[in-house]
């Protein structure tokens, strides 16, 4: 609903970014929702209007809101059938109880009941003077200043909203279903979140170090995987689609787990490789220098080839400083990576394990291990 | 000028205006119909797509409208005198929305885009 119509008619403001050569697009997450919009840099003024017309003032009309709706149950429907985001929702919503539990795919019951009026209380309650951040890239701060602010400074000062806490709790998802292959996931919080750079940067190592995929390779067989969790399983286990390291981390909190889909008859043994797998990652000596030097040149560039797309800088702007404050630079971000030593890693990975176990299976789910054993192995060591 | 030719047609104004107002309502009321009723969403496009974005009661107690009306004048009857004094026929829930929609279509056309709807002889 973000881009539909506000006094202008949906039709105008489609027009207005067709006649300036422009792109919008909007992104929910868990913790701040996004807008953007990128055109020439002419075209500023009527970029800005346009966007804070859309933010401030979206009419929800009753049938926009319905015609949204109907296509977001088309969505859900698709989604089930992509195992891999079905899994990484069901280990936020199963590990952590409290706001970061909500999950990002609405259920079938919050999306019949969601009305305009609804929507409407959202954007008066939410979208206070001091929860706004505009941001841009390729332009001067006076500029964006000039143009932003007659248009925004009217905006009332809402309450400082007090965060609700999260806490993470750990715990086993399962959904049964016929599919030749079955998907799992084994999750791990991890303190400190955004708000704890060095772990931040530490975890990102991490998941760059151990890497994976899926093992299909567009360049050959065995092209690209470098990666720990490549070396080490995909080569080995043939019965493995993919196995994989993800991370997601959020202000105060994080996750970091390994998600595999295999055949459904290897699928307590991938279980087994991928607790082990964790454990040996906390162990003095398992990981070479030569690794942990590949993760960060890993991490380092594509934070870098990252930053060179402008809509990317725009957002990452707008995140560190409803994160932080203010904005970090880039150097001072690399060159935490080129700080994380061996030690770090392997602290930050008994730690890690040391928590709660969640874990989300897809599939044939009888041959999982049973939640205990699994979470026995971490504790034994 | 328009004002002019507003007080030309004012029931309150012109007594003309007022007698054809009184025998509308005294038709309406008859059968139990208001003048919204009347508009066909088969003769013009623009009256089905208002009547698409119109909540839900608000179409049902029309069509249950026109069902009564039906039914009365296959039997040649009329409303009985109690019900039709709670009658109002002049009540409006399709100008606004069907100003609303011809207003997109004009500002659609104007903007050199498709019609979403158009017109096909059956």
């Amino acid at each position: 609903m973000a881009f539909k119509s506000t006094n202008r008619s949906h039709l105008r403001v489609v027009r207005e970014v067709e006649a300036i050569g422009g792109n919008t697009s909007a992104s929910a997450s868990r913790e701040c929702m996004t807008y953007t919009v990128d055109a020439l840099k002419t075209y500023v003024p009527e970029m800005v209007e346009l966007l804070i017309d859309c933010v401030r003032n979206p009419a929800f009309m009753d049938w926009e809101v319905n015609e949204e709706v109907q296509k977001i149950k088309a969505e859900l429907e698709e989604v089930l059938k992509n195992p891999e985001r079905l899994i990484l929702e069901a280990v936020h919503s199963t590990g952590y109880s409290g706001p970061l539990a909500n999950p990002l795919l609405a259920s079938e019951t919050a999306i019949d009941g969601l009305d305009s009026s609804i929507l409407e209380e959202f954007v008066t309650e939410n979208y206070k003077g001091n929860r706004i951040v505009v941001a841009a890239s390729g332009i001067e701060n006076e500029e964006l200043l000039q143009i932003a602010e007659p248009l925004l400074s009217d905006l009332p000062v809402g309450p400082q909203p007090k965060e609700p806490k999260s806490v993470y709790v750990g715990g086993d998802f399962r959904r049964r279903s016929d599919s030749p292959s079955t998907h799992f996931a084994l999750a791990f919080e991890v303190t400190g979140g955004w708000n704890n750079e060095k772990d931040s940067v530490t975890l990102t190592v991490m998941q760059m170090l151990m890497g994976g995929g899926s093992s299909f390779s567009a360049g050959g067989p065995g092209k690209g995987m470098h990666s720990r969790l490549y070396l080490r399983v995909l080569n080995e286990y043939q019965q493995m689609h993919s196995f994989s390291a993800f991370n997601s981390i959020f202000n105060n909190t994080g996750l970091f787990g390994i998600y595999g889909s295999t055949s459904s008859d290897f699928v307590s043994k991938a279980v087994d490789i991928a607790a082990e797998e964790l454990i040996l990652l906390a162990t003095e000596g398992s990981v070479s220098r030569l690794m942990i030097k590949r993760a960060q040149e890993a991490t380092k560039s594509a934070v870098l080839m990252n930053l060179e797309s402008r809509m990317i800088v725009a957002e990452d702007i707008g995140r560190q400083i409803l994160t932080y404050g203010e904005r970090k630079s880039v150097h001072s971000f690399l060159k935490m990576v080129d700080e994380v030593e061996l030690q770090d890693i392997t602290n930050m990975a008994k730690k890690i394990i040391s928590s709660p176990l969640t874990m989300a299976s897809f599939g044939e789910v009888l041959q999982v291990p049973n939640y205990e054993s699994v979470s026995r192995k971490f504790h034994a060591k | 000028m328009s004002s002019f030719l507003k007080s030309l047609l004012d029931p309150k104004k012109n007594p003309l205006a007022a007698m054809h107002m009184n025998s509308v309502s005294k038709r309406l009321r008859r059968y139990g119909l208001r003048y919204d009723d009347l508009y066909d969403p088969l003769y013009d496009l623009d009256v089905k797509e208002a009547l698409n974005r119109l909540p839900r009661e608000i179409v049902d107690a029309r069509n249950q409208r026109l069902k009564r009306a039906l039914d009365l004048s296959l039997k040649h009857e009329y409303l009985p005198e109690d019900l039709q004094k709670m009658q109002t026929p002049f009540r409006s829930y399709l100008q606004d929305m069907l100003a609303l929609v011809k207003k997109e279509r004009a500002e659609r056309e104007a903007l050199g885009a498709l019609p979403l709807y158009e017109r096909t002889i059956p």
